[in-house]
């Protein structure tokens, strides 16, 4: 009887009690739910680490998290850095779903850390570190919180977008490269991805698809780790690919789930964006910071959601005068550039936000808009819309363009006015111009080789224009032919070409 | 001696059978394993390292502490408690070798239990280190910089002794520190400042500094040149100059020209036969900036020459004697306070006496503060008889907890393993006197002491 008393009733009472906690669990996530308690689901599949952390070190996870963090921050003090991604991972996991970690960590290693080492190549490492830390782990256990979006589509626009640090260009060249092996081009070819098996059983039920394996495993590749190969083995991995049927569907089955799992980038959402924003190139920065605004919209309002539309619609209108992409390996030649097919819709954005916002900084911005998309349009040889953006701005600022032409206005905006520059500054910035036009003629762009052309002959016939009925003017400020200034940058050009690709180029579009 | 052996091996078990200990160990077990497992580092392979070496072994000594602890304190509370004390000093054994025998068992347990740390966070340390996941530079680096014994050299000090006499009588006969000040108080901060300025580079300036190598590495070894800066100005813009290093015959001299930014750690491989004749290694840092900007190395971590000494091995090893020393001075502490108390109060005892030893250095800046009496002492009014006597009796108890204290502190064996600095034999050898020998020694003559006086076979 005794025995009873002490042992089996409260075993049987500590039964008891687990059975009514486990059936009011479920009642309590739905009215934590319904209540709007917690964004986030419960956590499920999450790492040991985490689920140990959250579960069973309780209200003490946050007392080791601020130790940590005391740690962290002295390291940083003494310029120790290199525990410092493995101190920030331990402190957000401790608190998976306090959001101010996940961002504080992440802006610490991408800003403040990153800007220590000289080494762009290191710097670039940390800055990962920081998009990694918000995207792989703040967002996995805090899918709605709208903040964390922001702040990591702010990595991008500004962190790799913008050139305020100096590394910007080798972030925005690292960055383009990843990408660029995930899509081949400028993006995912949607309609492919749509019709490709997400799962691994469905890849493995594609006819041939054993057959491809066999020979890939045999070439020492393993496709279901999904990461690729050592840069110099990819060729051999899509070679072997390319001559199987399955091999396409192998390769955007590997593409679908590094897409997903690894950048976290839904097709279908890209695909959203670039129907309502345009063609993005998803090698650039901007299309990601757009990416990661937009998917924070839904869960944003107030000063969230202002923040996050502004971003948008800078980003596309970066994205336009920003947005392109021109990567030349035989040449080493990495050129982040306009746009020109976005303008339409960095035009919609920015009268959308005029609309919004009607204010004198507003129309600012929209009048140097208009001037820098028409220097990107007649640059690229794209008169008629150059010429429709210089109808729009005498149209809303008749003042600005005076009584001046289009070409007179177009130069002027590069260039001031072109009787203040003297005869040897106009040369030297139609040999630039025309240089530009023959490089970009090598490389293949051939409408920015018009663009440039044109500007460059129109520059000459508008400073010689008044010289040629005066001899004396002629004489003492006049310029050298316009053919032997072009003689002379095409030297320089050709000099500076390492591949015949390139030469070839140059003299076919010479002729 | 088979006395004290069979209360180690009795000793040994009990610490088996204790619940609490084995909960430690699986502890110890998961974090060898897991631990490695889940590490990230810093991306590159000597972050990873570093990370892999400071928490895989610390966690591991941070447990088996706790765990020592733990079991010593129940050593001999536990038999007296459950009476089993009768059957061992009814026997032909002296208290002291009652001491002995649980803190050799104990011992015993450590070393085997340490021995699995470091080898398990070797064989993970190798495995990490394959050459198919990094790159070979990387490897080099890591072999170069931290998987090496390297001793560090500080460069010659500046002779400034004469100077701050010289700049002391020049402020006083100028009136600029008021003579209630003592003299004691103002020389110190002069010297501060000459050396700072002694290490300090202006724009378009260059300065010099001389390091004494005594040992010079074989050939292909190189010497690190390891710095710091700070600027004059708040902000972190990278700052341009040249390090100019060997004799001032140009083919001697190696020049290394930068750009880089303050307030993190730079290092410059340096060839051995930069080294005179004479055993000495002259470093020249110009400042090229382009703006008024004065590049300061911090007069004692700022600058410094880190020399090969020998293999990581030997290094590895001597950290492990290092932890070594310091459970036995652990299970010391807590053999000794389990004679005197139970379980609980021992243990807590215990803690806190590590507290105390780890806040040695705090206790040390106390014990300075109340001996110069503070600002508000030496140039405030005076408080009265009453708070002159607190103040006394203050500065008595902490001079006298730090003069007991202070030849335990040392720095953590980690790191030095973490920057691939070497740890001297002697530090070693220092250690096992202060911490094995004599420390140990004074608690065993204390516990064995209270043993052989306390009455513990009482009728209940």
């Amino acid at each position: 009887m005794n025995r009873i008393v002490t042992v089996f009733l409260p075993c049987a009472l500590g039964l008891a009690l687990l059975w009514g906690a486990g059936t009011l669990h479920a009642p309590l996530l739905e009215a934590r739910r319904v209540h709007d308690l917690d964004h986030a689901e419960p956590l499920e599949n999450a790492p040991p680490l985490v689920v140990f952390s959250t579960v069973a070190l309780g209200g003490f996870s946050g007392i080791i998290a601020d130790i940590l963090w005391v740690r962290a921050a002295q390291l940083q003090m003494d310029g120790q850095y290199f525990e410092l991604v493995q101190l920030a991972d331990w402190i957000t996991k401790l608190q998976p779903r306090f959001p101010e970690g996940w961002i504080y960590h992440a802006w610490n290693l991408s800003y403040n850390v990153s800007v220590m080492f000289p080494r762009p190549e290191d710097r670039w490492r940390w800055v990962r570190h920081g998009i990694e830390l918000l995207r792989d782990g703040g967002l996995r256990y805090n899918p709605a919180h709208p903040t964390l979006h922001r702040e990591l589509g702010w990595l991008f626009q500004h962190k790799l977008g913008a050139s305020m640090d100096q590394a910007h260009m080798f972030y925005k060249l690292a960055w383009a490269l990843e990408m660029e092996r995930i899509f081949d081009g400028r993006g995912p070819d949607y309609a492919a991805l749509a019709q490709t098996p997400t799962s691994r059983t469905a890849v493995l039920q594609v006819p041939g698809m054993s057959e491809l394996l066999a020979q890939l495993r045999e070439e020492g590749f393993e496709p279901f780790t999904y990461r690729w190969p050592e840069t110099h083995r990819i060729p051999v991995m899509r070679n072997i690919m390319r001559d199987h049927e399955a091999g396409s569907v192998l390769l955007n089955h590997i593409r679908l789930r590094m897409m997903v799992d690894r950048y976290r980038l839904i097709p279908s959402r890209m695909q959203e964006i670039e129907a309502e924003h345009g063609p993005l190139d998803w090698r650039l920065p901007q299309a990601h910071a757009i990416y990661w605004a937009w998917s924070g919209l839904p869960h944003a309002d107030g000063f969230e959601e202002q923040m996050m539309s502004r971003m948008i619609f800078h980003s596309v209108s970066e994205a336009f005068q920003q947005g392109g992409f021109f990567y030349d390996p035989d040449e080493e030649l990495f050129i982040p550039g306009p746009n020109p097919d976005l303008l339409p819709y960095a035009m919609r954005a920015l009268e959308e936000a005029l609309e919004e916002f009607d204010d004198d900084a507003m129309r600012a911005a929209h009048m140097n808009f208009l001037n820098n998309a028409m220097i990107i349009m007649y640059t690229h040889h794209r008169i008629d819309e150059a010429r429709n953006l210089f109808d729009l701005l005498h149209t809303h600022y008749p003042a600005e363009a005076e009584d001046r032409g289009f070409d007179q206005y177009v130069i002027e905006l590069f260039t001031d006015r072109l009787d203040q520059l003297g005869p040897q500054g106009v040369s030297a910035m139609i040999d630039e111009w025309l240089h530009q036009s023959h490089f970009w003629l090598a490389l293949g762009d051939t409408d920015r080789a018009a663009g440039y052309d044109r500007l460059a002959r129109q520059t000459w016939r508008l400073y010689m224009e008044p010289r040629l009925h005066d001899p004396d003017l002629r004489e003492r400020t006049g310029l050298p032919p316009i053919s032997d200034i072009r003689r002379r940058a095409l030297e320089r050009v050709r000099e500076s070409l390492t591949t015949q690709t390139a030469r070839d180029r140059l003299r076919n579009g010479m002729e | 001696m088979n006395g004290i052996l069979a209360i180690a091996l009795i000793s040994v078990r009990n610490a088996i059978r204790s619940k609490i200990v084995m909960v430690l160990l699986a502890f110890l077990l998961i974090t060898l394993i897991g631990l490695p497992l889940t590490l990230q580092g810093d991306g590159t392979l000597p972050g990873h390292v570093r990370v892999l070496i400071r928490y895989t072994l610390g966690l591991a000594t941070l447990i088996l502490s706790i765990a020592t602890v733990w079991a010593s304190c129940a050593a001999i509370s536990t038999e007296i408690r459950d009476r089993q004390i009768q059957l061992v000093v009814s026997k032909p054994v002296r208290a002291s070798q009652i001491w002995l025998g649980k803190w050799l068992g104990l011992m015993a347990i450590n070393v085997l239990f340490l021995m699995l740390c470091f080898v398990s966070t070797y064989a993970a340390l190798r495995g990490t280190t394959t050459p198919d996941r990094w790159s070979d530079t990387e490897i080099e680096q890591l072999h170069t910089e931290i998987l090496v014994a390297q001793y560090k050299l500080a460069p010659q000090p500046r002779d400034v002794r004469e100077e701050v006499q010289r700049q002391y009588r020049a402020a006083r006969a100028r009136g600029e520190w008021p003579e209630e000040i003592p003299t004691q108080e103002v020389l110190p901060r002069i010297e501060r400042a000459l050396r700072t300025q002694a290490n300090s580079v202006p724009a378009g300036s260059s300065n010099r500094w001389v390091f004494n190598v005594p040992h010079p590495p074989p050939d292909d070894r190189p010497l690190i040149l390891r710095y710091r800066f700070s600027l004059s100005v708040m902000d972190l813009d990278p700052v341009s100059g040249s390090w100019t290093i060997g004799s001032l015959q140009a083919s001697h001299r190696q020049v290394e020209t930068f750009e880089q930014p303050p307030r993190t750690w730079h290092s410059v491989a340096i060839s051995p036969d930069r080294i005179e004749d004479d055993g000495t290694l002259t470093v020249e840092f110009a400042n090229h900036a382009d703006r008024t900007v004065t590049v300061i190395f911090q007069p004692d971590e700022g600058l410094h020459l880190m020399v090969y000494a020998g293999g990581f091995l030997m290094n590895y090893f001597r950290a492990g004697l290092l932890i070594l020393f310091h459970l036995s001075f652990l299970a010391a502490v807590g053999v000794t306070a389990g004679a005197y108390f139970s379980i609980p109060v021992a243990a807590m005892t215990s803690f806190y006496a590590l507290l105390l030893i780890n806040a040695a250095r705090f206790i040390g800046r106390i014990a300075e503060g109340t001996a110069s009496g503070g600002h508000g002492h030496a140039h405030g009014p005076h408080g009265g008889w009453f708070q002159d006597a607190i103040h006394l009796t203050s500065h008595l108890v902490h001079r006298g907890l730090y003069a007991v204290i202070r030849p335990l502190e040392s720095a953590n064996p980690l790191d030095y393993l973490v920057v691939g600095e070497w740890i001297p034999w002697t530090e070693v050898g220092y250690m096992f006197g202060v911490k094995v020998v004599l420390y140990s020694g004074i608690l065993m003559v204390l516990g064995a002491w209270h043993m052989a006086r306390k009455e513990v076979a009482l009728p209940s």
